[in-house]
């Protein structure tokens, strides 16, 4: 184990972004904390637990260009037909009009695309080890898990990212991280883990990555006393982490209620916009469009939500999810009912964003203790379908 | 305050006992006391966890809107504090919401605590916020506890608040307050953002909106956003807004927002409050309605008889050549 | 093989043609500033050039949206010109539209665009020397302000 002496923060930053982009948690000048590219300088906010969002951004693209397209000309004529709007000379010799005729007739508009996948090196310092966890279970989505479809633009920055997370030291009330397998020390994903301790920060590493972020020189071996000391920091995170729900046969329960009117109930509060899936660090879902002006253009990959009235919109003008309660059951089903079947682990890393940034603080704790749970028989009747 | 929460209760009791309404929505406290959500009334014995302090910031009326009551048809009992009932009574005026299916519980309002300004004075988690007075004390989740004066928390718009009773109500919580004399309205700290220079609000301007995330919270927390599952901003054709979310984009978005609820937006600060990332959206809807009043003399929902301005004219407006 | 792009950019629809210091988009009712303009010009009344019309059947048409569209996508100004008061082909379009044009107006500086490069006028289909002196006006103002470079809008 590794120590970093406070003072030596910056330095160590410094030292990080020799070979790549560093992005940390960045209070604004309004009080709100966001991951941002760090310049020498940049204060490194890591008193308030969580940033107002996840990482996720910095490797899975809230807008992707995929590859941008327009027409080009091709043939003989390619040039001439392109080049001008001038009037054209007609030839009086017959033998050149029949050549620039022959030319016009192999010249045809063919789409040329470029493809995109810009991949910088970065290193993401702070994020807290549920963020990481959130890009772990991603990966099984876009990193070909069981024979799915590896995807080039998710894996590409993957690769090229280092993940340096930090102990929560002080978790929050909303936290429900060891509900669903993690830690406020964890440390599955994570390229290293630093923690803080009186004076600095104790620095550990878990991976290839991570033994190139040991490569500074400001770091000194911690004594043991430093070492301890981050132990206890990391015991006392974990104390004080709630169990917030029994995991066990939620998956079957889901399963189970899926038509129980309780999710009526549990969603009259919300307002169907898609603020917990955005600030989610595992939420994955996305969308996929052209933009195109004057023939010319990009295909690009945005994020999608299940909350979104129009995610399950079909051509035909038909919506299986029309009623907000509808969609609102998707997200927690998918999360602890459909993922899991399909990938073997669950899609939530108990961050509590959801909780705490939606507009009527729906919890999903709550949801999951109700529905993840066996439902007593249906009494009253709650509104159907329109 | 306690005698409105207390009248609050007594009136959706009785709505649900006589079987006026098929639910009843006010306030009720999230999973700690610092924080308010929106209460879900179904049956009378379950009223008491109806609560009234000046957390209660949600505009209940977004739950009025088309699609929003569930099921479709249901006959919903509402509480409204006064910039809530402006939004209602905009409502009302296009008909989008049918009289004779909600019931209306009027709440007097003091101003609402802008939590978000409590928050920001700790690092640790805010878990207690009480109210003694004009004292708010908070406490986070380590213990620590900082005093502050309510006067100094209130939301923008509440201190130049100028109607603080609801206008449209069937049975009010409480007796009105005393409303100011001078119903000129102010509009607060978007004056000091007017004095800037185009550059500097342009800078400003896209500094706030380069972090939009395009969640629509905004649109669905705004009571007159009515068209919010139907939004030309989700529309590929015709594609006013892109799907690329950058900054521009995400203030053409926004605009899509503003320029449609223009003339009902009673700049009630449902949308900023909804904002995950803090976007001051206030500095475009304050801006907009400071405007209308500036061109019409014209107030948002503060008459069921008026119209919407956009859907009417006069042919003697004064502006514009002639 | 010589391959060149083609595309109707290259066509100057959209990008900035050789000359031309800024881009105005104009966007005009049929009835009234569209023959108008068209009077202008069978009138050889020299105006700047700068300025692309958009036709629309009535400014009632006109969604404020659309020019801050123009603006988004890189327009240096935006006019829009309709019948006068009560000349309006469809009766009363224009009274709608003035009302959302002056919010318009009055909003456009406070998101960062100078008061110049927006401008809402009247002009009739038989106000041809009034349309060469709103276009040269207009134009020539926005021309003294230079291509904008907002990041906002």
């Amino acid at each position: 184990m590794k120590f970093l002496a406070q003072d030596q923060l910056q330095a160590f930053l410094g030292h990080l972004a020799g070979g790549s982009r560093v992005v940390v948690p960045v209070k604004g000048e309004d009080g709100v904390v966001l991951f941002r590219p760090w310049s020498p300088g940049t204060e490194v906010e890591l008193d308030v637990l969580l940033a107002k969002q996840s990482a996720k951004d910095y490797v899975f693209r809230q807008s992707e260009t995929y590859l941008r397209y327009g027409y080009a000309m091709a043939g003989e004529a390619a040039a001439q037909v392109d080049d001008s709007h001038e009037a054209t000379v007609v030839s009086d010799d017959p033998a050149t009009r029949k050549a620039a005729q022959d030319a016009a007739v192999t010249a045809h508009a063919t789409l040329v695309a470029e493809p995109v996948n810009d991949a910088p090196d970065q290193v993401i310092f702070g994020l807290r080890p549920c963020d990481v966890r959130g890009f772990v279970q991603m990966d099984n989505v876009f990193g070909g898990y069981g024979g799915f479809y590896f995807d080039p633009y998710y894996n590409a920055k993957r690769e090229a990212t280092t993940l340096v997370a930090v102990t929560c030291r002080d978790p929050r009330s909303t936290c429900f991280c060891t509900t669903v397998g993690g830690s406020p020390d964890g440390t599955e994903g994570a390229d290293a883990l630093v923690t803080q301790v009186e004076g600095g920060f104790t620095v550990e590493s878990f991976s290839e990555k991570g033994e190139k972020v040991l490569g500074f020189t400001g770091l000194v071996d911690a004594s043991t006393d430093q070492t301890l000391k981050a132990e206890t920091v990391k015991e006392q995170a974990v104390d004080r982490v709630d169990v917030a729900f029994e995991l066990e046969g939620v998956q079957e329960n889901l399963r189970a209620n899926i038509d129980d009117p309780g999710w009526h109930d549990l969603a009259m509060r919300c307002i169907s916009c898609g603020t917990c899936t955005y600030v989610c660090p595992n939420c994955y879902c996305f969308n996929i469009t052209d933009e195109m002006v004057e023939g010319q253009g990009e295909r690009l990959r945005t994020w999608d939500n299940c909350f979104n009235p129009t995610y399950t919109l079909e051509t035909s003008g038909h919506n299986p999810r029309d009623m907000k309660s509808n969609r609102f059951r998707n997200r927690f089903s998918h999360k602890f009912w459909y993922y899991p079947e399909k990938y073997d682990s669950l899609l939530c890393s108990g961050c509590g964003r959801c909780i705490t940034h939606c507009p009527t603080r729906i919890d999903i704790r709550e949801v999951l203790s109700v529905m993840g749970a066996p439902r007593p028989e249906a009494t009253t009747a709650t509104g159907e379908e329109a | 305050m306690s005698d409105r929460q207390a009248k609050i209760r007594e009136l959706a009791r009785a709505a649900l006992a006589e079987d006026r309404v098929d639910y009843f929505i006010g306030w009720k406290q999230a999973y700690n006391p610092s924080e308010m959500i929106p209460a879900f009334v179904r049956s009378a014995d379950e009223v008491d966890q109806l609560v009234w302090n000046p957390l209660a910031h949600h505009n209940l009326t977004a739950f009025l809107k088309r699609k929003m009551p569930d099921p479709p048809n249901a006959r919903i009992g509402i509480c409204v504090k006064g910039c809530d009932s402006r939004t209602l009574v905009a409502l009302l005026q296009e008909e989008l919401v049918d009289k004779e299916r909600i019931y209306v519980v009027g709440v007097p309002c003091d101003g609402i605590v802008n939590r978000r300004r409590i928050e920001k004075e700790f690092a640790d988690e805010v878990v207690d916020i009480s109210f003694a007075g004009d004292t708010v004390t908070a406490v986070t989740r380590s213990g620590e506890s900082k005093e502050f004066a309510k006067g100094d928390l209130l939301f923008d718009h509440c201190r130049t608040c100028r109607y603080p009773n609801p206008f449209y109500a069937d049975d009010m919580a409480a007796d009105p307050i005393v409303e100011p004399d001078d119903r000129t309205p102010m509009w607060g700290p978007i004056e000091e953002f007017e004095a800037l220079s185009p550059a500097e609000k342009d800078a400003k301007i896209a500094e706030a909106f380069e972090t939009c995330i395009r969640c629509f919270a905004c649109i669905h927390a705004c009571p007159v956003c009515w068209c919010w599952d139907q939004c030309v901003n989700r529309c590929r054709q015709p594609a006013l807004v892109g799907q690329r979310v950058d900054t521009k984009e995400n203030l053409m978005f926004q605009m899509v927002h503003m320029f449609h609820v223009a003339g009902r937006c009673p700049s009630c600060g449902a949308c900023d409050r909804a904002c995950p990332v803090e976007i001051p959206l206030y500095l475009l809807h304050r801006k907009m309605n400071k405007e209308l009043y500036d061109m019409l003399g014209f107030e948002p929902g503060v008459s069921l008889e008026e119209k919407p301005i956009f859907q009417t004219f006069d042919v003697n407006d004064p502006f514009g050549e002639h | 093989m010589a391959q060149a792009t083609h595309t109707k950019q290259a066509a100057g629809t959209t990008t900035t043609d050789a000359g031309d210091s800024v881009k105005v988009v104009g966007i005009v009712c049929n009835w009234c500033s569209y023959a108008g303009a068209d009077g202008a010009g069978t009138a050889r009344m020299k105006q700047e050039y700068e300025l692309r019309l958009l036709r629309v059947p009535c400014t009632g048409r006109i969604d404020p949206l659309f020019a801050l569209k123009a603006f988004e996508k890189g327009a240096d100004g935006v006019l829009i010109s309709g019948c006068h008061p009560g000349d309006c082909h469809y009766s009363e379009g224009n009274y709608y539209a003035r009302r959302k044009f002056e919010l318009l107006d009055r909003m456009l500086p406070h998101l960062g665009i100078e008061p110049d490069r927006f401008k809402y006028t009247w002009v009739s289909a038989s106000e041809a020397a009034r349309w060469q002196k709103v276009v040269n006006e207009f134009v020539g103002k926005v021309k003294a302000l230079g291509p904008r470079e907002g990041r906002a809008l």
